[in-house]
């Protein structure tokens, strides 16, 4: 399954942190994101901005499948993919599904496109959040990491040149309510996120398995050009990084230009770091919700 | 001991020695947010030889009476 082509869009209003917050220097050093990204419009509609971008040049009608990774939909029903299928004016042969992850959705989802692949040819992997929504006004914490955001990515069958070598998923749900957004009152319908808890699992968990995925190449020869982490925050991604002692520069980052776009930040970075152009493999390490962690290895 | 792991909560937080205390909650600083306490963390993991390998209570508590006392148990 070959990479074809990226775009994102990011929400149309850019906010400084230290135009909204008062004393918000002492947040912003540890998050390393000044500024962060907001829509007034959804997240169908930043799906689409950002698979017009894609789409430009490229037959859409032989989109055969599409994916929409959003924990912020416009509509319990339909699905929300049906609902941007149209807009983009799919053919009506097109399969789609709603994929209900956050930060690790862009790496399941693209594990779950990979099975999928051989059969429908050519198709598009969309992630779109839209987060600030969720966020309790007085909340500085998640009002100083999250971004409205969408990425939009074509995928092709290319019978396995390019392919998942490894993949490696932990579902802890037992950890909900670190990170959640209830459908009934609890926190008044508002995200909750305990930060040092996540944090902590990012550090017991999401760390070795990279450190396995990294172990799996070195094993099998495997050179490793690019690893792909979510850009949760500064503070995350420094300490993933502090941990892969020599694969610490093979370490991407944009949490500070883009803030923390939830499912968006791993393809984002890859549309600015193509694995294409990468001299080894790429290791995609998606975290966060659930909480959840995937991580696979990409040549 | 006790001041030791305060000066430690207070530089995290961006507080004053004096405006902390063994009876100081999460709900009362409002500088003791998410984020704020992620970096009370990684103070307490510099000094104690990451000490929330060992004692992981330490993400979840909310009163500086826990901490210290958290602290004092896995050091």
């Amino acid at each position: 399954m070959r990479i074809e082509k990226t775009s994102f869009a990011l929400g149309e209003n850019k906010i400084f942190l230290k135009d909204k917050f008062e004393q918000i220097e002492r947040l912003t050093a540890k998050t390393g994101i000044p500024a962060v990204y907001e829509t007034n419009g959804n997240a169908v509609d930043l799906a689409l901005n950002a698979c017009e971008k894609v789409l430009q040049g490229y037959d859409r009608t032989e989109i055969e499948l599409l994916i929409l990774v959003t924990q912020s939909p416009v509509d319990l029903l339909p699905a929300n993919s049906i609902t941007l299928s149209a807009k983009l004016g799919l053919n009506g042969g097109v399969f789609t599904f709603d994929f209900n992850q956050g930060c690790s959705g862009f790496v399941q989802s693209f594990v779950v496109m990979e099975k999928l692949i051989s059969k429908y040819k050519k198709a598009l992997l969309v992630t779109s959040d839209c987060y600030r929504q969720k966020l309790a006004p007085d909340d500085r914490s998640t009002n100083a990491v999250f971004s409205d955001g969408a990425c939009a990515m074509i995928l092709e069958n290319d019978d396995d040149n390019c392919a998942i070598l490894y993949d490696n998923t932990i579902t802890e749900g037992k950890f909900r309510d670190l990170l959640y957004q209830s459908c009934g009152n609890e926190n008044n319908g508002k995200l909750h996120m305990s930060g040092a808890e996540i944090w902590l699992f990012t550090r017991k968990v999401v760390v070795p398995q990279i450190q396995k995925a990294i172990e799996f190449c070195e094993q099998k020869d495997i050179s490793i050009g690019g690893i792909y982490i979510h850009q949760a925050s500064k503070v995350v991604v420094e300490g993933i990084k502090g941990a892969l002692g020599k694969y610490a520069p093979k370490v991407f980052e944009n949490y500070m230009h883009y803030g923390n776009t939830v499912s968006s930040t791993i393809p984002i970075l890859i549309n600015e770091n193509p694995v294409h152009e990468l001299e080894g493999s790429a290791i995609f390490a998606g975290f966060g919700v659930g909480l959840t962690s995937t991580v696979v290895v990409y040549k | 001991m006790e001041k030791e792991i305060i000066d430690i909560i207070a530089n995290a937080l961006d507080l004053k020695f004096s405006e902390i205390s063994i009876d100081s909650t999460a709900n009362e600083i409002v500088e003791w947010d998410s984020l704020g306490h992620l970096s009370l963390l990684q103070q307490l993991d510099i000094k104690y030889d990451d000490i929330t390998e060992r004692a992981p209570e330490l993400a979840s508590a909310s009163t500086v009476r826990e901490i210290v006392e958290a602290v004092k148990t896995h050091q």
